[in-house]
């Protein structure tokens, strides 16, 4: 790590601003504020009548490592059975309770809403820069919008999607890790330039 | 390393933690001879050259157990299933 | 000068200037720092390893055995950097090693004249007495006689990053093979890096005068570089070293992106670390022109043969005024042909053979080259080569040169094929080494194979480029491979000249000579691997790529054997030198591992806390006050004020699970020693975990918020090990449980209220619960909310022995909810305190932690046997029943303090009966936590003792020759505090 964070606590978010070279951003990060997070877990032998509830109700469950957007929800699946569920506009308990009417037995659900922290990385650059610390093959061909995984980079634990074709990644952090995977995100996409937002002022 | 993981797909080994052989079987805690079963489930190993089926988790992935047959000379990996039998798989 | 009047892929229309011990000179863009030296007349370059022989550029390559040098200063210097790897660049700065006072003079040089002494085994045979001497006088005095540069002692100023890359097919090498295959795989479509460890791309085609397709070999260089780069599926990667192939795979690689400019750019890494996982590889390093034994091989001006014609030809460099060129095979005339070519003076072919294949002899003719046949070099003269002496059957003659190529054939580099524990197989028709297994996914291609003419290369590159791509899943593509001439290949075996004189030298790097084997030989160290750790020869930076072949060929011939039957030894990563630095990247100093702060972090800092990294979290350790003289004064006012009034800690660290699902009570009952099954709803009950083996795993309380749902707590080190361990129980051993887990670390923060007044700062937070003893009764939970709305879950424990609460809340809300308890406990002068007083009060207390939960105690060693159910199995359960778990004299937990109350307790001191002799036999147990308790005004220790119960009141010696300290000490009840538990029930 070279002088560019030397200012920024361990502790800290690195602060909103432009790193790298003047005038250059190829790529763009910004901290998503305002989502509820859930896990939702079958229970045991439900998984199926869990996802055809959900389906039936609008809420798209995929048993696999995918990530599916409708207007109100995203559904990430982490795990067998397991999925986050993400909802805008919404306190974790409300999404609780939402989720607990529309699952009924068949599922268990814990509040993450804050849990962690969820940082948006774009640009022309975003995928050179992900290549310095996930060891998963996101060309095109092998990871495209609609995908997730759940992994770690730089010796912290993420969950990412890709949310658009452009391509928009969104990874979901501990909360804890968040300052140790800023650091790296910020140090390793320095060089294409990145403007960071939503971290606050430090 | 790579371990082609069921459900998360192709991944770094670091992402997993080692257990150690699947062969074994919790032995009967009510048997007689409980005593002598459980030392051997918890020290005795065999080392066998090649094929051999092992425990791993994968904790920074999908955190299922997981039963990788490796071969213990070339560290190719001949097969990964899920070590719980799954039963909840959605229909795709 | 040396430069040649014409030619080189360098751009004489720009100069560049550098400096070599302190002397300016120039060269172009293209050169290396190896050629620029050459083309100044700069010959001499380094001294030797043992001998201080003279020493001069020897290859072209990054098998370079000599021309190893200090690359720029102070904080960015580098030793050992192989001048003929080096890109140039303006005010590149280098030095020579291993001379004093100068290269020139060099005092230590006397030692070729003790040469007699110090041969092989000799550091062995001379340095045995006295053993005390090796450390202070021997091996200092030949660490400074004997080495290679010094590294500059300064925090590297540059950055160093790490990346990953995915292939179809990755091409190792961008010679003749290499571009052939990487066309081949790339337009079939397939995903191809194509890596190469020099700046350019071409190989050993930049130095060929060979035609193919019809066209001069770098015009096809061109045109492939071209195609390649405009296609999206391929990535070029010059300046990138392939140093290691690994399990599944994988390639590591450095790729050096700043190392050709003084200064790396702003931002940009000096090298950059590749984990390259490829689908298929391809090996196409060619082959090192390997050198011949006879005496004084070793002057400056001998070199290779393929060295000799790549510095006149991609350089346009005359490695002296003019030359001659030493071999027993065709590429060896040829490279000598090619030198001339370029404009080298070139006085004689001297080839062991005793005739040479018509189209050479043709091509020679033309050239009007003089050819010696069935000639050998027997003597080289001056401190830089003046002359070599050559014998035939006819005589011997004299030929003044300054330069002389020698070529004894070529040697495939196959260095990575042995990294999966490949073996090298002999092939006596070419007097080689090739692959014998290789990595799963790779193949080899071209010379690294053996195959060494030309178009055999464009063959089996097109050929295996095409089906790598296939067996990725890419349909071939119809494009024929590249034509070119047969090139000839002829050889004969030739290792050695024998003839008396001056040293004759097998690996140049490490100063072994031919006698050297001899000795080996002699002394029974026959083996290869015998052979190269007796006398050196195949270490250090070139890990004998270009000796070693030489060396066990003098050895085949000494024992009879045979080289197929001698072996060689094999190649580890890296295939070069790696820089520490790249291996770390981002992860340096704070950076090494992630730092975790808790919710409340950026609080405690506003109050002043002093920080500890406990793995990865930073806690708050104590919070000093203005006027407090050291860390003990603030910690015994903490624990004061938590004791009389109310203190309050973060404890967020923990983990937490949260378990839902009909089984989790019979789950519980199954992993801990007690039962979970009958707890009320609304209760916490503290539980002792085992592993398998009968030891205690960890310990943490369990709470049940609602029939199917509890949540657990963990200690903070151990959160993800027994998370695992869960999830191992439910998904192999049990699962027909109905069981969901979920972590909530990260979810809540949680902070712990204690002291008797923490009742009253608690009901100034919650939103009406009642919180009297009555309505939250000691281990009683409440879910409720706080702070006017807030969700919080409130657990009725004590970890200090007080009146005590956890109170929960969502993460995000942690630091509102410490600013309002330090608010509601300002009347009672409530006290923020970290993981000091912490420990004290669970010293004082008598709980156990960390360092009673050690992984070597029992749940009967730490007194806690009395809580494992009798009416369940669980796990560890068995085990911990053997005889040897139950042995009464087994230590077990008690407390201990010193007699003389004034003497200070060490963790980590062991126990020992009063006048027994300090002997591990004697040894009876070892203190593990040790506080000053201000409560009682003294030290107090919790450990192991054997029979400790019975021992209540009795002394015992704590005895601590680490530290020096040497105790008597009470044994006592392990509750210092409070021992019937009243206070925490009030």
């Amino acid at each position: 790590m070279s002088d560019l964070l030397a200012h920024v606590p361990h502790t800290r978010l690195v602060p909103e601003g432009s790193y790298g070279p003047e005038g250059k951003a190829g790529v763009r990060a910004r901290q998503v504020l305002g989502l509820a997070v859930a896990t939702l877990t079958a229970r045991k032998g439900k998984a199926a009548d869990l996802a055809r509830r959900l389906c039936a109700a609008g809420l798209p469950l995929v048993d696999a490592p995918k990530a599916v957007s409708t207007m109100a929800f995203t559904t990430i699946g982490t795990g067998p059975g397991r999925w986050l569920i993400l909802a805008e506009g919404m306190t974790g308990t409300a999404l609780l309770a939402h989720l607990g009417s529309l699952a009924g037995a068949d599922a268990t659900l814990t509040d993450q809403s804050d849990a962690n922290l969820i940082v948006e990385v774009t640009g022309p650059d975003a995928r050179a820069t992900l290549a310095k610390g996930v060891a998963v093959d996101l060309h095109p061909s092998a990871f495209g919008a609609g995908d997730a995984a759940t992994t770690v980079v730089s010796h912290v634990g993420v969950t990412f999607w890709q949310s658009d074709a452009a391509p928009a990644y969104r990874f979901m952090v501990a909360r804890s890790f968040a300052p140790a995977f800023l650091r790296w995100l910020t140090a390793s996409a320095a060089e294409f330039g990145i403007a960071l937002s939503g971290t606050g002022r430090g | 390393m790579r371990i082609p993981c069921p459900y998360c797909g192709s991944r770094d080994a670091h992402e997993f933690a080692y257990l150690g052989d699947a062969t074994l079987t919790r032995p009967d805690p009510a048997a007689s001879d409980a005593a002598e079963a459980f030392h051997a489930y918890a020290y005795l190993r065999e080392n066998p050259e090649g094929a051999h089926r092992e425990y791993w988790y994968h904790a920074n992935g999908c955190r299922r157990w997981l039963v990788v047959t490796r071969n213990t000379r070339t560290h190719e990996i001949l097969g990964v299933a899920f070590a719980r039998p799954s039963t909840d798989e959605v229909p795709a | 000068m040396t430069r040649l009047s014409t030619g080189g892929l360098i751009d004489r229309s720009r100069t560049l200037s550098f400096t070599f011990d302190g002397v300016a000179y120039t060269g172009h863009p293209g050169d290396t720092l190896a050629s620029a030296l050459l083309a100044n007349g700069v010959r001499l370059v380094g001294r030797s390893f043992k001998y201080h022989r003279p020493r001069g550029i020897f290859t072209c390559g990054s098998e370079e055995p000599n021309a190893l040098v200090e690359l720029r200063t102070g904080a960015r210097k580098e030793p050992n950097t192989r001048a003929t790897t080096v890109e140039l660049f303006d005010g590149l700065v280098a030095q020579s090693q291993n001379r004093w006072p100068s290269l020139e003079h060099d005092a230590l040089s006397v030692n070729q004249w003790l040469t007699p002494f110090l041969g092989a085994g000799f550091y062995y045979k001379t340095f045995m007495w006295p053993a005390s001497f090796w450390e202070k006088v021997y091996e200092p005095t030949i660490r400074r006689a004997a080495g290679l540069g010094a590294a500059s002692e300064l925090v590297d100023p540059d950055t160093y990053e790490k990346a990953f890359a995915f292939c179809d097919v990755l091409v190792i090498g961008s010679g003749a093979t290499g571009l052939a295959a990487a066309l081949a795989a790339a337009r079939s479509g397939a995903r191809v890096i194509l890596a190469d460890e020099d700046f350019r791309l071409g190989g050993r085609l930049l130095t060929e005068n060979v035609a193919i397709d019809g066209a001069p070999a770098r015009d096809f260089v061109a045109r492939a570089e071209a195609e390649l780069s405009s296609l999206p599926n391929v990535r070029l990667m010059p300046r990138t070293t392939v140093f290691g192939a690994y399990d599944g795979s994988e390639y590591a690689c450095v790729e050096r992106v700043s190392d050709h400019v003084a200064v790396p750019a702003a931002f940009q890494p000096r090298q950059r670390l590749w984990r390259i996982i490829a689908k298929r590889a391809i090996l196409a390093t060619g082959a090192f022109d390997r050198p011949i034994v006879f005496p004084g091989n070793d002057r400056p001006g001998v070199m290779t043969a393929q060295a000799l014609a790549t510095y006149a030809q991609r350089f346009g460099v005359g490695a002296g005024a003019n030359a001659a060129v030493f071999t027993n095979n065709d590429a060896g005339v040829a490279a000598a042909l090619a030198a001339a070519n370029a404009g080298l003076t070139l006085e004689a072919v001297i080839d062991v053979r005793d005739a040479l294949p018509s189209p050479l002899a043709a091509k020679a003719k033309a050239l009007g080259v003089r050819v010696i046949t069935g000639g050998e070099v027997i003597a080289t003269k001056g401190k830089r080569l003046s002359a070599i002496t050559v014998r035939t059957k006819s005589g011997t003659q004299t030929l003044a040169v300054e330069a002389l190529g020698i070529s004894g054939g070529a040697t495939p580099n196959l260095n990575l094929t042995c990294h999966l524990g490949g073996k090298p197989v002999y092939r006596e028709d070419i007097a080689a080494f090739v692959p014998g297994a290789v990595p799963p996914g790779m193949s080899c291609a071209g010379a690294v194979a053996g195959q060494f003419s030309l178009s055999d290369c464009l063959n089996a590159g097109t050929e295996q480029g095409a089906a790598a791509a296939a067996d990725a899943g890419f349909a071939r593509a119809a494009a024929p491979a590249p034509k070119a001439e047969e090139t000839p290949t002829g050889i004969r075996a030739f290792w050695q000249v024998k003839a008396k004189g001056d040293l004759a030298f097998v690996d140049l790097q490490n100063d072994v000579s031919a006698k050297d084997v001899g000795i080996a030989h002699k002394e029974g160290f026959r083996a290869v691997e015998l052979l190269k750790r007796y006398t050196t020869m195949g270490m250090a930076t070139d890990q004998g790529k270009n000796s070693n072949m030489a060396g066990l060929a003098l050895m085949a011939e000494l024992t009879g054997q045979g080289i197929a039957a001698t072996g060689t030894t094999v190649f580890r990563p890296p295939y070069t030198p790696v820089a520490l630095g790249v291996l770390a990247g981002h992860h340096r100093e704070k950076d090494f591992r992630p730092t975790r702060p808790t919710p409340t972090h950026a609080w405690a800092e506003g109050q002043g806390a002093v920080f500890v990294e406990t793995g990865f979290w930073l806690r708050a350790a104590y919070f000093p006050k203005p006027g407090e003289k050291d860390w003990l004064e603030s910690v015994n006012r903490e624990v004061k004020a938590t004791r009389e009034s109310v203190g309050v800690i973060d404890v967020s660290t923990f983990g937490k699970i949260d378990l839902q699902g009909p089984d989790v009570g019979t789950f519980l009952d199954r992993v801990y020693i007690n039962m979970f099954s009958t707890l009320q709803v609304g209760k916490a009950r503290y539980g002792v975990m085992l592993r398998e083996d009968g030891l205690v795993m960890d310990d943490g309380t369990t709470a049940r918020l609602a029939d199917t749902h509890y949540v657990m707590t963990t200690t903070t080190a151990n959160a993800g090990k027994v998370f695992q361990h869960l999830e191992f129980c439910l998904q192999v051993l049990w699962p027909e449980l109905d069981v969901q887990l979920a972590s909530i670390s990260e979810q809540w923060a949680q902070i712990a209220v204690s002291g008797p007044r923490s009742r009253e700062v608690l009901a100034k937070l919650v939103d009406g619960h009642d919180v009297s003893n009555a309505g939250l009764p000691f281990m009683g939970v409440a879910q409720t909310t706080v702070l006017g709305g807030i969700e919080a879950r409130i657990f009725r424990l004590s970890f200090s022995g007080e009146l005590g609460y956890e109170i929960a809340v969502p993460a995000r809300q942690g630091e509102r909810l410490m600013e309002t308890i330090m608010e509601a406990g300002r009347p009672f002068g409530i006290t923020p305190y970290g993981t000091e007083t912490l420990g004290v009060l669970r010293i004082e207390k008598g709980h156990v932690s960390g360092s009673e939960l050690n992984g070597q105690t029992t749940a009967r060693d730490l007194g806690l046997g009395r809580m494992a159910s009798t009416k369940k199995d669980y796990i560890g359960r068995v085990l911990s029943q053997r005889p040897a778990f139950q042995d009464p004299a087994r230590p077990i937990f008690v407390g201990f303090k010193p007699v003389d109350k004034a003497q200070r307790l060490r963790a980590g001191a062991h126990l020992l009966t009063v006048g027994a002799q300090a002997t591990t036999h004697n040894d009876e147990g070892y203190v593990t936590s040790v506080a000053y308790s201000p409560t009682l005004g003294h030290f107090i220790g919790l450990g192991f003792l054997k029979r400790g119960l019975e021992r209540i009141g009795e002394q015992v010696r704590a005895y601590d020759p680490v530290r020096g300290s040497d105790i008597l000490v009470e044994v006592c009840s392990p509750a210092f505090v409070d021992p019937e538990g009243e206070k925490q029930r009030v």
